[in-house]
């Protein structure tokens, strides 16, 4: 596990990535979390990138992760379930107070989704 | 799919434990992702970890670069040497009758089964960056080949193995060899596991 130092800001993905889990609470493997980012976000990330970023953030003590039970829809492979650190619920909270700051007095125009 | 799955899962787990790597591979399934989103993934995936063991201890890989390069230099010395010393001494009336291709063909299969234990001794000294290491040493094998391509030799030999295209194949086959030689030292630590 990375020490605080060590870890340095999070990445837009990285947070991005954490929310989604944050999210889904019990049931955060691989592909729960590239629907709920790609439903949240319009953007479907890909799978490599997704599986680079989830690996850091658990190397970074960001995350932690289990082994479920294998299945045979995944060729009798198990799922590893993700769940946010106390350390990565403070990142993330960390970089949003830093973005609410940026905004704080701004007067950002109206945008219409089209 | 299931064959490319469990090859897919190997390659995984030359990079990463074989649980993370059959987890991965278990997503791909789930979502029954296309032949180029599949194997795209996979390659990303692997890339990204080697790129990753590479930015943590920049210093380390170097070292192991240059470590692999003395070891390849070495064992091309001794293939040499070695050569030499069977045509004198062993076959003394045999260099006349040989053919280039048989000499550059046999030169090739030494350098291959150096490649190999290249492979092997680098990855008893990278602990369980064993893939990284070998990435390393191709990098540097790389920048010395090309650097060397600027002076060829006065007396160039002929064949398919000596054009730009023949040369990236040897080279490429080559490391082939170094990466499997560091894939079974890998894989032995994996069953011990």
């Amino acid at each position: 596990m990375a020490h605080e130092s060590q870890r340095g800001p999070l990445g837009e993905f990285e947070q991005v990535v954490i929310l989604a889990i944050m999210r889904l609470k019990d049931n955060a493997y691989g592909v729960t979390i590239r629907t709920e980012i790609a439903a949240r976000t319009d953007r479907r990330p890909t799978a490599g990138a997704l599986f680079t970023t989830l690996d850091r953030l658990e190397d970074k003590g960001l995350l932690t992760s289990q082994f479920g039970d294998p299945t045979p829809r995944r060729g009798g492979r198990a799922k590893r379930y993700f769940s946010v650190t106390a350390a990565g619920v403070a990142a993330v909270v960390r970089a949003q107070r830093s973005y609410q700051r940026l905004l704080k007095g701004l007067r950002l125009p109206e945008v219409v989704d089209a | 799919m299931r064959n490319a799955a469990a090859l897919a899962e190997w390659i995984l787990s030359l990079v990463t434990s074989r649980e993370r790597a059959a987890a991965t591979i278990g997503d791909l399934v789930e979502e029954e992702a296309r032949p180029f989103a599949f194997w795209g993934s996979i390659a990303w995936t692997a890339f990204s970890l080697i790129w990753r063991d590479f930015s943590v201890a920049p210093l380390g890989m170097f070292g192991l670069a240059l470590y692999g390069f003395v070891i390849t230099i070495l064992f091309s010395a001794f293939q040499g040497v070695a050569a030499a010393l069977l045509i004198v001494y062993v076959f003394p009336g045999a260099l006349p009758a040989l053919s280039m291709n048989r000499v550059v063909g046999t030169s090739l299969v030494l350098g291959w089964a150096g490649s190999f234990i290249t492979g092997v001794l680098l990855a008893h000294r990278a602990g369980d960056r064993e893939m990284a290491g070998c990435f390393a040493v191709l990098i540097l094998d790389a920048v010395v080949t090309v650097a060397m391509a600027g002076n060829p030799p006065a007396a160039p030999v002929g064949g398919w193995y000596s054009g730009t295209l023949g040369s990236a194949f040897v080279f490429l086959l080559g490391q082939m060899f170094l990466v499997a030689g560091a894939a079974c030292v890998r894989r032995r630590r994996l069953r011990r596991a």
